[in-house]
């Protein structure tokens, strides 16, 4: 089979045989860590000037 | 990369064209998921109103994902109206947060539920608000609480764009446990006592 790569992906990308459906298993990223437990949602505000300048030459 | 998976689907290599046929499916599970709550201009500044959530599931309809995807890659024009320009999600929290009501962190007052309560309805899943997830051990990840009540959604490109930050998908049999419950939240009647 020509032009076949294995995907490096952070979770290995598989084929059900039984759908051909491309699935994404139960496995954890490689970077996944406990930490992320620890984090609750929370909100980030941000305030973005617009440049109101005209370019000069 | 080792193999984690307990899956019985065979891993194979695939063909360079079939990385572009990742999908998000109902049900997929992401961290770090950005939601844009508002954004607002005023004068010369955009004050942009984003809430972070570390976990969330999705719960659009595969079908509607699947169609999307499709007419997308045919570049079909949008007659039908099947490419969707949001996704719904809800927000996954660890069950030892929400037992201890800190699930919401400083964004919503919340109190805990007792360890009855918990094993008896949260974890059987006779709160229709609450869905409980539990996963192999060996998985690593979880058990989550989703909280339908807070859906909410995002749009279609930007998860597209967050496919790194997709966790898991769940298996079809648990998909569509989850996927009713959902509905059957949604469309409950309130009833006056």
């Amino acid at each position: 089979m020509s032009d076949d790569m294995e995907v490096q992906n952070f979770v290995d990308i598989i084929v059900d045989p039984a759908t051909e459906q491309i699935q994404m298993p139960n496995a954890v990223p490689e970077d996944y860590v406990l930490e992320d437990y620890t984090k609750r949602p929370r909100r980030v505000l941000r305030r973005i000037k617009f440049s109101t300048e005209s370019p000069t030459d | 990369m080792s193999d984690t998976s307990k899956s019985s689907s065979e891993r194979v290599t695939v063909r360079k064209g079939d990385v572009n046929n990742i999908k998000i499916e109902q049900c997929d599970i992401f961290r770090n998921i950005v939601f844009v709550e508002s954004a607002i201009v005023e004068g010369n500044e955009l004050l942009l109103s984003e809430i972070h959530f570390p976990f969330a599931i999705c719960l659009s309809q595969s079908c509607d994902l699947e169609s999307d995807l499709r007419d997308r890659e045919k570049g079909e024009s949008d007659t039908k109206g099947n490419m969707v320009l949001q996704i719904i999600l809800a927000p996954l929290f660890p069950v030892e947060q929400f037992h201890s009501g800190s699930h919401w962190g400083d964004l919503i007052n919340c109190e805990g539920v007792n360890k009855k309560v918990l094993d008896n309805i949260i974890k059987k899943n006779r709160d229709p608000r609450y869905h409980y997830i539990r996963f192999p051990e060996e998985d690593g990840i979880g058990p989550f609480v989703a909280d339908f009540k807070h859906f909410f959604t995002m749009s279609r490109d930007a998860l597209y764009g967050s496919m790194k930050n997709r966790i898991c998908a769940i298996k079809s049999l648990y998909r569509d446990d989850i996927a009713r419950r959902f509905a059957n939240y949604l469309s409950r009647i309130g009833l006056p006592e």
